[in-house]
């Protein structure tokens, strides 16, 4: 069974048992609202309570590598996967294939700037001379967009998920410059964490690796909500920035009491 | 480590670099008096002195300001890694210590 169908049941589970005396769970899945806009509305909001942690931290402490990553989560949060979402049940809901197309297409403009700013933290720690490469991002999401808004690929609903039409082109220059972002931002995180050590080196391991998650195994996975892999790969990107942004708290509250502390 | 410190220790790099030159662009800093082989004789060195040095040194020497100051930086940094608790502005960190100061806010 699709995890993304397991999650329904969980929240749906009374109404769900109610029902289920007279339908199979394929017969009533089959007409509910599509689990990946559910999904990512969920993916939403936590990264909106990580970038609203790293917003606090960055009210302590007014350093710009912490603001440029607070707005690679409001970004990612709210323009990728919250309008995303949104369009995605407008969409639906309207039984409008436009919008769907439009909510698959327009939200990964954002995604670039999100993409955007987490290249700025890397830069400014180790390449300060080419932080305005973030622009390049932006102009890269922004020309990719065009060419999407040209294509109009196809999307459709399918037994609650969302899936692609035939293969665009569209589809494949997403993956591409996620692939050549997460190369230069996770290999940025990771050579710092090679130069340090201790924590900050298992911090910014944890950033290397969960660039790695989100920006080219999500989309290679097809994390857009109709692959069990893909949306595990998305539990365990969204977890290891979760961890990093709560590291503290995690650590108080769950490895010290563990080590007896 | 101490401001008083790094500001010595960028005072030098940038005699280095430039000269004579350094020593009255280092006694603009209001409030400061600096001798001819770069040592302070006078004031408290802050933060504040340090960015304000900085900000002279850009006005002469350019973006090489910022360069020769995250040289500087660096090389105390190697010697005593305190240097990293100081309040300096972001751009003249090394590079670790700037992973170590992102990282270390969560």
């Amino acid at each position: 069974m699709c995890l993304s169908k397991l999650l329904f049941i969980l929240f749906y589970g009374k109404k769900f048992e109610l029902e289920s005396k007279y339908l199979t769970i394929e017969e009533y899945t089959g007409d509910m609202f599509p689990t990946t806009v559910s999904i990512h509305f969920v993916w939403s909001a936590i990264l909106f309570l990580c970038f609203y942690a790293v917003y606090r931290k960055y009210q302590e402490n007014q350093i710009s590598m912490l603001r440029n990553f607070y707005m690679f989560f409001l970004v990612w949060s709210t323009g990728f996967f919250g309008l995303l979402s949104a369009m995605l049940a407008v969409g639906y809901l309207q039984d409008s294939s436009m919008i769907l197309t439009l909510g698959y297409v327009i939200p990964h403009f954002f995604a670039f700037i999100s993409v955007g700013y987490l290249w700025r933290v890397q830069s400014s720690i180790n390449f300060p001379k080419y932080e305005k490469l973030f622009y390049a991002f932006v102009a890269y999401g922004l020309v990719i967009t065009i060419y999407g808004l040209s294509e109009l690929p196809e999307v459709v609903v399918e037994d609650g998920s969302l899936v692609l039409g035939p293969e665009s082109t569209f589809s494949m220059l997403i993956p591409l410059g996620m692939a050549i972002s997460a190369v230069l931002i996770a290999g940025s995180s990771f050579y710092s964490a090679y130069r340090t050590s201790g924590e900050a080196r298992k911090k910014l391991s944890l950033i290397g690796t969960g660039t790695v998650f989100a920006l080219v195994l999500s989309a290679f996975f097809k994390n857009m909500g109709y692959s069990v892999t893909g949306e595990i790969t998305n539990v365990v990107w969204v977890s290891l920035f979760v961890i990093v942004v709560y590291w503290s708290e995690f650590k108080s509250r769950i490895i010290d009491k563990l080590k007896g502390e | 480590m101490k401001y008083k410190e790094v500001f010595e220790k960028i005072v030098e790099s940038v005699k280095d670099m430039i000269g004579k030159v350094a020593i009255p662009q280092a006694n603009k800093v209001e409030e400061v008096s600096v001798d001819d082989q770069g040592k302070v004789t006078e004031g408290e060195i802050d933060s504040s002195q340090v960015v304000e040095l900085i900000t002279t040194y850009e006005g002469v020497m350019g973006d090489g300001a910022i360069a020769v100051t995250r040289n500087a930086v660096k090389e105390l940094y190697e010697k005593d890694e305190s240097v990293k608790d100081l309040d300096l502005p972001e751009e003249v960190l090394p590079k670790e210590v700037k992973a170590e100061k992102f990282v270390s806010a969560f």
